[in-house]
């Protein structure tokens, strides 16, 4: 560990059969007595916000239920930015007329960010998305997941207006996975989340001297690694039945690890894999988010880790595969297994996913040159450019770092 | 990897840890917009000269209303009240807590009363009667054990009518918890191996109870890790800083682990071994952790098996055949307690039976073990232990433990 860190989780997690029943109690142990429900338009349309109610039925408590948010997301989105503005004050406005004391977001990333600006509003005031610092807790805010997501909805953080704000109070107070709520994610959907946890979890856990979060961060690898390795199994399933089940069991563990990683994002840590990989997957738009992380991955571990990750092998490959590998060489063992993943899920796909940078259309040149950029600078915070190289070259044509300059 | 149907995990409390972590405290409090905090602490730690280390490490940057010691070991409902008043005379705006548990507790309790307006305390106890977040509160741990920086109880004695009061809620939690090695550089070895251990406790037992899960369980592995990497050389060598850094991070991991999944029938005997003999409870925790395993073994054999790791590292991982595991995770404390006994040259008992009073007589004599398993039945923390537990298996545990050998394992009965 380190001679110095911190840490901050501020959202209780509480995960599993029937979960929504438990938060009556807990909305009342805010002083909550009255929560407005956002919702995304896919929960809207389904209207998951009928389980809420039956959950509240004798809890003496009302609940408002608010339009469908907007589409597309929030953060990062371009579009449309006048109807989330718009959509804000309406919600700011039936807030207070109507006496509501907190938010329950339904839905993925768009709804938990259009709840946390929200309550930048009606806690502090509706000049305050402006811009201002936020040092004190907001009103109560729960975040209720319906599937995965990259965007991550749990992070203290979002972008509302092209401005970006960053507060451990920003943070949904609770995270509530329930089954029930949940709205089936699509195979590539569920990939791209296992691939994103994967690949963040292993690299603050193998890199970062923050006990804590190396915690997190070990169930998240833990979380994602499996129901990874099953999907890329019986990708060729072709009895749907049999699919979907399997599908549902992935997306319920997927959705615990997805809402684990946006504690790990709040900004107070540079994140390599997430931040090259927004930058990459952003221009190509072809490949994903998760699908790039987990192909910088290797390059990312072993340009700076040395031989500080042989701990991931445990959570990526149980203690079975753990204990029957010399300890001299589960470092390399951890790397050949993030190689291993990519590989099969290339073979699985009939080449579609890419096993290097090159096989997802960039050039070397161009990655060298994204290396010497002042903006990916930034946004690494300040890693040394040769390192930045060293990843993005040997991520481009897959081969090892054999001296790391970590 | 073990996902129960349900769990919930939460810590509220800011982490910040390190050889400098005293000197971030203005910063965090401007950040909450204090700037008047009392510091809160008891002789005990006063004497030792923790609060100078504060006090000189906040600097002139911060004015400091008020320092106050009268903290009794057990807290008091008076004291708070009285305190209270002094932290309104005074002025203050925030509260930094320098001490073990029974500061924290005073702290929270004199919190709520200046947070709320109130002048009663009564009004609040039990669980749920806090409705909003109270005025910053920051918790600055002065021994590596019992993680009370991170619990979101408060347990206040009301001394005249001889009760005790539990206050339960998140808004209880301290805003931050300051893990900084200067605060535990000066502690005694056997000290420092009976708080560790206390921390090693949580983390395992943590990890072995029915209400574990993934988030728990990552915490206490790092925990483990960090103690059994650190404990034996800061022993050897009592300026490690960045061992004792490492310790009181464990500690405050351990807190966080036992806190969302308890723990179990360690410290329902250690418990009872503490109130019945005065036992301190690190002690307590040392010697019966190994039995505790033992004695869950049916029932929690992976579980146990999976402590191999943290505590012995990947080599005996490797070298140690799966259905082995488990008892050498077992056998493992045992050795690292043998271990502690020999580098504080036998301080750090292993068995009831070798602890002795100041004056030399016997701390835990023979014939208190009835008292001591009948005591043990009425403690919570037997709740979420794996196997059940009647009167005549807390005696057969106490007596292996006061005898200092293993459980005979035909006489568990295996429910
Ligand atoms: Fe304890």
């Amino acid at each position: 560990m380190t001679t110095h860190f911190s840490f901050l989780c501020r959202t209780k997690t509480s995960a599993g059969t029937n979960a929504l029943e438990h938060l009556p109690f807990e909305l009342s142990g805010m002083g909550a007595k009255k929560p407005m429900v956002i919702q995304d338009a896919a929960s809207r349309k389904l209207k998951r916000h009928k389980c809420l109610i039956r959950a509240f039925k004798d809890s003496g408590m009302t609940l408002g239920i608010a339009p469908a948010v907007p589409e597309p997301a929030l953060s990062g989105s371009k579009k449309k930015p006048e109807a989330t503005a718009q959509f804000i004050r309406d919600m700011y406005a039936t807030y207070r007329e109507k006496g509501y004391d907190a938010i329950i977001a339904v839905g993925k990333a768009a709804a938990a960010d259009m709840a946390k600006a929200l309550n930048i509003a009606v806690t502090l005031g509706p000049d305050a998305l402006k811009g201002t610092d936020i040092t004190a807790p907001l009103n109560p805010l729960i975040y209720i997941p319906t599937g995965v997501d990259t965007v991550t909805a749990t992070a203290a953080s979002v972008t509302f207006n092209r401005k970006a704000f960053t507060s451990p109070y920003l943070a949904p107070d609770q995270a509530v996975i329930d089954p029930a709520m949940l709205i089936p994610d699509d195979r590539d959907s569920l990939l791209d989340a296992a691939l994103f946890c994967l690949a963040l979890g292993c690299e603050v856990h193998a890199l970062s001297g923050n006990p804590p979060a190396r915690a997190y961060a070990a169930a998240l690898v833990e979380l994602a690694a499996v129901p990874l390795a099953q999907m890329i199994g019986s990708y060729s399933e072709s009895n749907l039945k049999l699919r979907k089940k399997a599908e549902a069991g992935w997306q319920k563990q997927l959705v615990q690890a997805a809402v684990i990683s946006g504690y790990l994002t709040d900004g107070s840590r540079p994140l390599l894999t997430l931040a090259l990989g927004r930058e990459i997957s952003g221009d190509s738009g072809r490949v994903s988010l998760g699908m790039i992380m987990t192909v910088l991955l290797p390059a990312v571990l072993e340009t700076l880790g040395r031989d500080r990750f042989g701990s991931l092998l445990l959570p990526l490959s149980g203690m079975e595969r753990f204990s029957t590998v010399p300890v001299s060489q589960q470092p390399v063992t951890a790397v050949q297994t993030i190689r291993g993943l990519l590989n099969g899920l290339h073979a699985v796909t009939g080449g579609h996913t890419p096993r290097t940078l090159a096989e997802a259309g960039w050039q070397r040149d161009a990655l060298t040159a994204l290396a010497a950029d002042e903006n990916i600078q930034n946004i690494t915070r300040d890693t040394a450019q040769d390192v930045l190289k060293c990843i993005l070259t040997h991520a481009c044509d897959g081969s090892p770092v054999t001296a790391p300059l970590g | 990897m073990y996902i129960p149907d349900y769990f919930e995990f939460c810590c509220r409390v800011k982490i910040v840890a390190g050889h400098d972590g005293l000197e971030q405290i203005p910063s965090l409090l401007t950040a909450m917009g204090s700037s008047a905090p009392m510091i809160l602490t008891d002789k005990g730690v006063r004497a030792a000269g923790l609060v100078d280390v504060v006090e000189t490490a906040l600097g002139g940057n911060l004015t400091i209303p008020t320092i106050e010691d009268d903290v009794p070991p057990d807290s008091d409902l008076n004291v708070v009240h009285r305190l209270a008043d002094v932290y309104r005379e005074k002025g203050c705006d925030a509260i930094i807590a320098v001490g073990g548990g029974s500061v924290l507790d005073t702290a929270k309790g004199i919190n709520i009363l200046v947070s709320e307006d109130s002048d009663n305390l009564m009004e609040f106890t039990g669980a749920g009667a806090l409705k909003r977040p109270l005025r910053p509160l920051i918790a600055v741990p002065t021994t590596a054990g019992t993680g009370s920086e991170v619990t979101l109880v408060a347990v206040i004695a009301d001394h005249a009518n001889n009760r005790k009061m539990l206050f339960t809620s998140y808004f209880l939690l301290p805003d931050a918890a300051v893990v900084d090695p200067r605060m535990t550089l000066t502690l005694p070895p056997h000290i420092t191996a009976a708080t560790a251990m206390d921390a090693m406790a949580h983390s395992v037992e943590s990890t072995v109870m029915m209400s574990k899960n993934p988030l728990s369980d990552a915490h206490a592995r790092e925990a483990m890790t960090l103690i059994s990497k650190h404990l034996v050389s800061v022993i050897k060598n009592p300026s490690d800083k960045d061992g004792r850094l490492a310790l009181a991070t464990a500690a405050t991991m351990a807190g966080i682990a036992f806190s969302n999944a308890m723990v179990g029938m360690v410290h329902a005997i250690g418990h009872s071994v503490g109130s019945v003999c005065h036992v301190p409870h690190g002690t307590c925790m040392a010697i019966l952790l190994p039995y505790g395993l033992e004695y869950n073994l049916h029932k929690a054999e992976d579980r146990i098996a999976d402590l191999l790791l943290p505590l012995a590292g990947p080599e005996a991982v490797v070298s140690t055949p799966a259905d082995k595991r488990a008892q050498a995770a077992i056998d493992w404390i045992r050795e690292f307690n043998k271990e502690l006994n020999q580098i504080t040259s036998g301080r750090h008992a292993t068995r009831f039976k070798d602890l002795k009073g100041h004056d030399g007589t016997p701390m835990v004599p023979k014939d208190k073990l009835p008292e001591i398993a009948a005591t043990a039945m009425g403690d919570g923390a037997i709740f979420y232990n794996p196997e059940d537990m009647d009167y005549e298996d807390f005696l057969m545990v106490t007596e292996a433990a006061w005898e200092g050998v293993p459980l005979d394992p035909t006489r568990i009965k295996k429910g």
